[in-house]
């Protein structure tokens, strides 16, 4: 266990280290960002020496050992529209953010395990077909579309719900939903075909055999068992919320890091962009690290090799 | 497989809807009414089935008092063949990196499933985003990003149905009856994964035309001169109180041409291959 984790962690450094150099690949090809820096009516003399003192002129791997020096102590320059270090910029979004992931997360699982175990148990029934419709909408319905029009619909319309910015819990609902949409329609069908997996098995039948009561037979003989496909996708499905996010907080004002870093692309604010895809990036390697150890807790025949 | 497809209700839906987006696709020249791009200022905002100088505009039309409907078939257009091209181009590379890296392993292999490893820990959109950030807005950008960042969904699947086909009997008698490395993988191990490569391709069809969609809705897709759905989206939204039809039907689009696309794909993957689920 413990060389697994030691291992699991040196591949999720050498991870973040690719991802270091690849958004720094972007941003270097994107071009030099001296004349987004300088005012218009500098010389040629004068552009020369301000890409010398920031060092612009210099190769790319100078200016990558640079940036990565930089960047594990947590420095990633400052945003060039306010003049503010970036990684804080981007942290203090952080929050906003992933409180409309985990909502969406809580969300869509707290309707699609039900769902998908409802559907299984009554397997070839309207309740299957209709819950499988439904899952199947919800999977290819664009979420920024639905945020539109449950805009239209609550917002504008019957006003009851407001449809801009973050503050109580009414804040949450709209952007929450967009965002579950999708993994909600294909956490419920993922977990309708794990649990009818399952339920084929000799224990169930042997628990029905002895008596155990239906619900005990469903939640703790067959939904555990059917609990692994739904943990790896929990993992990747961290990763789609926090990317549509970004589209989701651009539909809803929502003052999250997808939100900022969309800005700082229209204002090729790079330090910015950096930061946020590094941090990002590191969130979700963060968490797909969890999701593998919990791998050997839900299955103990899961082994750490 | 026909009397397999007419027992499945979902594939004949899905087959139908396609059908219907394909043939607008197509024909989007000779169908739409009048030029996407033709501005009328003085007819701006017209709700649909509105007639307007001997002109019906069955969808209305936007700010810009351009037929809703002429750049709604010239969005299906663009929208299927991004995804088609994205998924062929994407597809094609995962595929033969996933043949040759498991064929052979090794450093080859391990360094491949790293930079997919890496490529992975980005959430998709934001590594698209980001390229398009660099690149600029067009046409062959957003089909080039969509399709090369792709590769890695293949190139796993098809690695790992590589690996079991190496050892199997027919592919080690080949080989020792002398075959080249390049027909086996063609002629042996091809044939065994192309299965789930069309199954993989099919949903990623759907997931390409959703990316495309959010890219262009975000301003970092095909461009502002070009009608998408997604663009249509991020216009109609200073007009979403006072237009409902302008967001309206360029998302129903999206949504139906997705679940076609999503419905054919579980057909074929109940057929082709029953293991992945």
């Amino acid at each position: 266990m413990g060389v697994f984790v030691a291992r699991r962690l040196v591949e999720a450094v050498v991870v973040l280290f690719g991802v270091s150099f690849l958004s720094f690949a972007l941003l270097f090809l994107s071009g030099d960002p001296t004349y987004l820096m300088i005012p218009e009516n500098y010389t040629r003399q004068q552009i020369a020496e301000f890409r010398h003192q920031m060092g612009f002129d210099r190769p790319w791997y100078a200016q990558y050992e640079d940036f990565l020096a930089h960047a594990v102590r947590g420095d990633f320059g400052v945003s060039l529209r306010s003049q503010l270090p970036a990684l804080p910029l981007v942290i203090e979004r952080m929050p906003a953010t992933m409180e409309l992931a985990v909502t969406a997360m809580a969300l869509s699982l707290a309707v699609s395990l039900p769902l998908g175990v409802a559907a299984a148990t009554h397997h070839r029934s309207p309740l299957d077909t209709a819950s499988m419709v439904g899952g199947l909408l919800g999977q290819s319905t664009p979420g920024f579309w639905l945020g539109l029009l449950l805009i239209l619909v609550f917002g504008v319309e019957l006003r009851w719900l407001p449809v801009s910015g973050r503050g109580g819990l009414t804040h949450l609902i709209l952007p929450s939903v967009t965002l579950a949409m999708y993994s909600m329609g294909r956490n419920a069908r993922v977990v309708r075909a794990s649990m009818l997996d399952a339920l084929g098995h000799d224990f169930v039948r042997t628990a029905r055999a002895k008596g155990v009561p239906q619900v005990s037979v469903l939640y703790r003989h067959a939904l555990r068992n059917a609990l692994l496909p739904i943990v790896t996708l929990i993992g990747i499905d961290f990763g789609v919320l926090l990317g549509g996010a970004i589209i989701t907080e651009t539909v809803f004002a929502w003052p999250g890091v997808g939100r900022l870093v969309v800005n700082a692309i229209y204002e090729k604010d790079f330090p910015i962009v950096e930061a946020a895809v590094i941090v990002i990036a590191a969130v979700f390697v963060l968490l797909n690290l969890c999701v593998d150890l919990a791998y050997g807790y839900l299955d103990p025949r899961v082994r750490y090799g | 497989m026909s009397a397999r497809f007419r027992r499945s209700p979902g594939a004949v839906v899905g087959v139908c809807l396609l059908l219907v987006i394909a043939v607008m696709a197509a024909g989007a020249s000779w169908l739409a009414p009048e030029s996407p791009t033709a501005i009328h200022v003085q007819d701006r905002l017209l709700p649909p089935l509105s007639v307007q100088e001997g002109m019906r505009h069955w969808l209305g039309t936007d700010a810009l008092g351009r037929d809703v409907l002429s750049r709604f078939l010239v969005g299906a257009r663009i929208s299927l063949f991004v995804g088609l091209s994205a998924v062929a181009i994407g597809g094609s590379l995962g595929t033969g990196i996933g043949l040759v890296s498991g064929y052979y392993g090794g450093w080859l292999d391990r360094v491949m499933m790293r930079l997919g490893d890496v490529q992975l820990a980005f959430p998709f959109i934001l590594l698209a985003l980001a390229v398009m950030a660099v690149l600029g807005p067009g046409l062959a950008n957003i089909i080039g990003v969509l399709g090369v960042t792709s590769w890695i969904t293949y190139a796993r699947v098809v690695r790992s149905e590589v690996l079991s086909v190496r050892e199997r009997e027919f592919v080690q008698a080949a080989r020792a009856l002398g075959a080249a490395t390049p027909r086996i993988l063609a002629v042996h191990a091809f044939p065994n994964v192309i299965g789930t490569v069309v199954v993989v391709a099919t949903f990623s069809v759907a997931g390409t035309i959703l990316s495309e969609a959010g890219l262009s809705f975000l301003g970092l897709g095909v461009g502002a001169g070009t009608p998408t759905w997604g663009q249509m989206l991020a216009d109609a939204r200073d007009y979403l109180t006072n237009a409902w039809w302008l967001t309206t039907f360029p998302g129903a689009g999206i949504l139906v041409t997705v679940l076609g696309v999503n419905l054919i794909g579980d057909w074929l993957r109940d057929y082709l291959d029953p293991r992945l689920r």
